[in-house]
């Protein structure tokens, strides 16, 4: 079946004026199901090659309007990707040779031989899908490359707005202050100005999240103890937090687990922070959360970590989406925490995925490669 | 007895944010020298061999200046004034030459857009 498929999309053009053989390649190639369009000239060729592309042509060397050598260069201009096998008489080796220096992919010689013929034909179909498979290669390897060039350039116009930026909102915060001077007496009004100081605080977290977000992930590998840095990250947020209730924190170490791995500190605490403060969103007060840190020794060396929490879970809806910049399901956040946990996680050769957690809401699980050195 | 009042230099090359700032940390008390030019403020320093130079207790200062670089600047005021306190406000990512300016003795660095009461509170504490 798949093979008849690709024989129908295979257009083969014949070039000959002798009937004997002209009958015999259209039996043959009929019988095997090539779409055919047979010419007996030069000029019937030149036309047909002008409206239509074919796969193969089938060229006899010797043709009552010219010879084959100019039909080749033609073809060679109209249809480059087209491969020609020229039909020459028996003995006649150095047309044969002649036609493969003008750029003939092969050559037959009268009579055909019809096995030949077909092993000729099954080959040009193989090359042709080989062809197509390079060439879909060659343009996702291009979509790609543009794409990097894109987002190159984008993280550069961000990281000019965001630096821009910066002065601009020290004008505001500036005024504001000195505003909130003049306005001592005015209650009323200073509400206002402190309304103005959180829009304007809240535009330059985002900024500051999208410039962080776009900037190109340059990995500084040091080596560290990962668990006392999910431990001392988990500190940190607890220390900044106004509320001193929070969900439970439990960390697993499974099997055993390297005291030291070699990563990034610092992006790897962006992570943590990320998880962990996703996590506490996530839960209530009496939930909890359990970071578990696990090795899988084969075949390559990789840590397993991964953040559960007890919360109401992420709608399945969302699970492709919960990775994409700018997709949130709170009401306050970028939604670019998870993108750069991924940008993060893929710059280290790892992955992170998302699924159920035995507690009842999230698992971040990440699969993270060891280097040797 | 009153306490001398304590001088703050200030130098950003912003007007707004000079005034902005000027006039907060003149309502917390301290007297405050201004300047949106680093070297005519440098000029009136060294004038008559530095005659009429009062020592600062503080130097905030913004670090990218059109004229003057901020560290430029650091250099040439603690030649007048070696021990003098700066506090310096950037709004670079490339922390390079912010890494040069704490080696070489500033005292602390602030991300630009610094958050004013923040700024007030540790200007405190710098001078307590």
């Amino acid at each position: 079946m798949g093979r008849k498929n690709v024989l129908r999309d295979f257009c083969v053009l014949i070039v000959e004026d002798e009937n004997d053989a002209i009958e015999n390649l259209r039996d043959i190639l009929s019988l095997d199901g090539y779409p055919l369009k047979l010419v007996s000239s030069c000029a019937a060729a030149s036309r047909a090659i002008g409206e239509k592309k074919f796969d193969c042509a089938i060229i006899d060397w010797t043709l009552p309007d010219g010879g084959g050598d100019s039909l080749i260069s033609e073809l060679a201009r109209v249809q480059p990707d087209t491969p020609v096998v020229v039909v020459t008489g028996i003995r006649e080796f150095d047309t044969a040779i002649s036609a493969l220096r003008h750029g003939a992919h092969d050559f037959l010689t009268k009579p055909i031989n019809p096995d030949l013929l077909r092993s000729i034909l099954v080959r040009l179909v193989e090359r042709q899908r080989h062809v197509a498979v390079i060439e879909e290669a060659k343009q996702k390897d291009q979509q790609r490359l543009l794409a990097d060039e894109r987002l190159a350039a984008m993280a550069e116009m961000v990281a000019g707005l965001a630096h821009e930026s910066r002065n601009a909102f020290q004008r505001c915060y500036a005024c504001l202050a000195e505003l909130s001077l003049d306005l001592g007496e005015m209650p009323d009004s200073l509400i206002l100005v402190e309304k103005i100081q959180t829009a304007l605080d809240d535009v330059h977290f985002v900024l500051e999240e999208v410039r962080n977000y776009s900037k190109p992930i340059v990995l500084e590998k040091r080596h560290f103890d990962i668990r006392k840095l999910f431990e001392d990250t988990w500190m940190e947020i607890l220390d900044v937090r106004s509320s001193p209730n929070v969900p439970s924190i439990r960390y697993n170490s499974l099997n055993y687990f390297p005291p030291a791995v070699l990563l990034d500190f610092q992006r790897l605490k962006q992570v943590a922070r990320n998880l962990l403060e996703n996590a506490i969103a996530a839960c209530d007060v009496n939930g909890s959360i359990e970071v578990s840190f696990d090795l899988a020794p084969y075949p390559d060396s990789m840590i397993i970590l991964s953040v559960d929490d007890s919360g109401k879970g992420i709608r399945k809806a969302n699970w492709e989406k919960i990775f994409t910049p700018f997709f949130t399901t709170k009401t306050r956040g970028t939604g670019l925490g998870l993108a750069i946990c991924q940008r993060i996680i893929e710059a280290h050769s790892g992955r992170i995925s998302l699924q159920e957690s035995n507690l009842g809401g999230a698992k971040f699980c990440m699969e993270i490669p060891l280097s040797p050195f | 007895m009153q306490m001398k009042r304590k001088r703050i230099l200030i130098l950003d090359d912003e007007e707004d944010i000079l005034a902005g700032l000027s006039d907060v940390l003149l309502e917390e008390g301290y007297e405050i020298e201004g300047v949106t030019n680093a070297n005519s403020i440098l000029e009136q320093f060294t004038l008559g061999g530095g005659r009429d130079f009062l020592p600062f207790d503080l130097c905030l200062l913004d670090f990218q200046m059109p004229a003057m670089d901020g560290l430029d600047f650091f250099r040439e005021i603690r030649k007048i004034q070696f021990d003098l306190k700066t506090i310096v406000m950037t709004a670079d990512t490339n922390l390079a030459r912010v890494q040069m300016a704490k080696s070489e003795g500033v005292a602390m660095v602030m991300q630009k857009p610094v958050d004013v009461p923040l700024l007030l509170n540790k200007i405190e504490t710098m001078l307590s």
